[in-house]
Order: structure tokens, then C-alpha cells, then sequence
């Protein structure tokens, strides 16, 4: 009777893998406090610093609205959760993104406020041309 | 918690839940008939099952980040009532009262380490290269042991593989509540939430089942 339970155990412990396996490539491994200015936030992951850092010297964002970019292991958020975005960050965003793009295949995640996701028209626009086009995924 | 959150973990569980009654209603139902019995497991038919059961598994986590919640959840019921298939033999093997004795204490583990894997400070996602590289060991150090057929290093494992377990619910639950899963819908994300923490009661389970089980005969 031992030897079923151990031959199920084997074959469970097997697909576990399988499922964790998966699970920590979609997942980060921590999560950096480090502020390196007032809207940029970065995992401490020396792969992303020179990226992260080029990003602040170059795309020059609206402080008002631009509040993190959360680098992790694999994957880039940026987070736009409690912040307005107005029309003339539309412009800033797709710089953005299309920067992001270029350099990582990584996921690149956007958090949005739920309500501004289903009232604002400006956002839902700007994610139906994004999506697909810089292969986002949007998390509310 | 937030109201979000709340709803977030009552899917999870309540999934969890779900997935757990199955497999179990499923090998209570197939053990009761023996000829359904001799069927699955006279000769090596088995063996489809367990690898339709991989098959499942491989494709939910790698296709679930796209997936619609309706196919991922008819999945994921598909599996755990495959894994229940495979369960219809521990019910053979165990004494009833002795299999919902494990069961118990299994949800009772998983409550104490859910909790503590939601309420710690201590950030968990720094282990899971440890939590996956000590996976990885134990499933190659159980294939060794099929040729050593030491019962002291099979005792040893099944410890170790049960402790590792218990650290997968807290980081689980921990990576769940800070909402690392790169999973779109919320729907789906539940169902990713429940897979992860069905493995996790179930390796317990067989663990706790293989060290305090009682056999039937």
C-alpha cells in the first residue's frame, strides 16, 4: 500500500513543479523601496539600474502624474493606480512604453484604478491602442 | 484587508474548496465501484491519467495568463477530478476515518501558515529560489531512493517535502496578497491563487497521510 502512495506522490510532486515552475517565472523575487527620485521607484536588481537610471535622464515625465515604475525580477510595472492621467501624458506614456519595449521582452504590466478603467474613455482609448501594440497587460 | 483583497482570497479559497471536494467526491465514488476500479488501475491506464493530469497542469500555468476565466476554471476542475481518479486508490489503501483525520489537520495547517504568510512582515518572494531549488531536490532525492530503498531516507524526505509545503502556503498567500502574478482578469487570477494552493494541501496531505496513515488492512 506504501508503494501506491509513494508512485502518487512521485506524480503529484512532478506536476507541482511543473506548476511552480511557471509560477516563479511570473513572479518577482522582491521589492525594492529605493527612490531614486519623486515618480521613479526601482527594484534593486542590478540587470534594471542602468535602464531605470538611463529611463530618468531621458523620458521626461509630468511629475504630477508619473508616480512609480516597478522593475522586478521579470517583470516592469507601471503603476498608474491613484494618479489622474490627463491627454498630454498620453504622449509621455507611449514614449514610454515604446522605450520599455525596445530594450525587454519582459511583461510589462500596467495597474490601473479599477473605476478609471471602466469610466475613463481617454484611458480605455489609450489601452486599446497600446495593448497589442507594445504586447501590455493591464492589471486593475 | 481591503474589500478587494477580501473578495480576491474568498474566490481563492472558495475554489480551493471547490477543487478539494472534487478530487475527493471523485475518489470516493470511483473506489466504491470495483470494477471502475480494475479498469483504471488493472493495467496501464493509469499512466494516461497521470499524464493527462501533467498535460492539465503544464497548460494552465503556461497559457492561464491570457486565458479566459470560464476555460481556465473548466480546467482546473478537470484536473482536480483527474487527481481525484488517481486519489480513488488511497481510499483503497486507507482507512477512512484515518484519511478525514489528514484531511483536517491539512486545512488546519493551511490556515496557520495562510495566516502567517499574510500577516508577516518579512518579505517571502527572497526564498522562492530556495523554495524551488529544495522541490527540485526533494523530487530528485525521491528517485534515488527508488533504488536505495532506504525507509529512513524515505522518512527523512517526506519531513522534508512536508516543511517545504507549509513554507509554500505562507509564500503562496503572501505572493498572492501582494499581487505579483502577472494574471489579467481577477477571475483568472483566482484560479491561478486556487492551483497553487490545491498542490500545496495536496503534497501536504499525501506527506502527512504517508508519516500518520493508517492502512486498511
Amino acid at each position: 500500500m506504501k508503494k501506491i502512495l509513494f508512485l502518487i506522490s512521485i506524480v503529484i510532486i512532478i506536476i507541482t513543479i511543473s506548476i511552480k515552475v511557471n509560477y516563479r517565472a511570473h513572479i518577482s523575487l522582491s521589492f525594492g523601496n529605493n527612490i531614486k527620485s519623486n515618480y521613479i521607484y526601482y527594484y534593486d536588481d542590478t540587470r534594471f539600474k542602468d535602464i531605470i537610471s538611463d529611463i530618468e535622464k531621458n523620458i521626461k515625465l509630468n511629475n504630477r502624474h508619473i508616480q512609480n515604475i516597478l522593475v522586478r525580477a521579470d517583470n516592469i510595472y507601471l503603476d498608474l493606480n491613484n494618479i489622474e492621467v490627463t491627454k498630454n501624458d498620453i504622449y509621455d506614456l507611449n514614449n514610454l512604453l515604446a522605450y520599455l519595449r525596445s530594450f525587454t521582452k519582459e511583461n510589462i504590466i500596467i495597474i490601473l484604478k479599477k473605476e478609471e478603467y471602466s469610466s475613463n474613455n481617454l484611458i480605455n482609448n489609450w489601452i486599446f491602442k497600446i495593448k497589442n501594440k507594445y504586447d501590455i497587460m493591464i492589471k486593475r | 484587508m481591503s474589500d478587494e483583497m477580501r473578495q480576491l482570497f474568498a474566490k481563492i479559497f472558495m475554489w480551493l474548496f471547490v477543487g478539494l471536494l472534487i478530487t475527493f467526491g471523485v475518489g470516493l465514488l470511483v473506489q466504491s465501484n470495483e470494477s471502475l476500479v480494475e479498469k483504471l488501475f488493472g493495467g496501464g491506464q493509469y499512466l494516461f491519467i497521470w499524464i493527462a493530469e501533467l498535460v492539465i497542469a503544464i497548460v494552465l500555468v503556461t497559457r492561464i495568463r491570457k486565458m479566459k476565466p470560464l476555460t481556465a476554471t473548466i480546467l482546473y476542475l478537470f484536473y482536480t477530478a483527474l487527481t481525484g481518479l488517481t486519489f480513488a486508490t488511497i481510499f483503497l489503501s486507507y482507512e477512512i476515518t484515518s484519511i478525514l483525520f489528514i484531511f483536517g489537520v491539512t486545512a488546519g495547517v493551511m490556515l496557520v501558515f495562510g495566516l502567517l504568510g499574510y500577516y508577516t512582515k518579512i518579505d517571502l518572494t527572497k526564498i522562492s529560489t530556495f523554495l524551488f531549488m529544495t522541490l527540485i531536490g526533494v523530487i530528485i532525492l525521491t528517485v534515488v531512493n527508488v533504488f536505495i530503498g532506504s525507509e529512513t531516507f524515505d522518512l527523512v524526505l517526506t519531513i522534508i517535502s512536508l516543511i517545504l509545503f507549509m513554507i509554500y502556503i505562507a509564500y503562496d498567500i503572501h505572493v498572492i496578497k501582494r499581487k505579483m502574478y502577472a494574471v489579467e482578469n481577477e477571475d483568472t487570477l483566482a484560479i491561478y491563487g486556487a492551483l497553487q494552493l490545491y498542490v500545496d494541501f495536496i503534497n501536504i496531505f499525501l506527506d502527512l497521510l504517508s508519516l500518520f496513515g493508517n492502512n486498511r488492512d
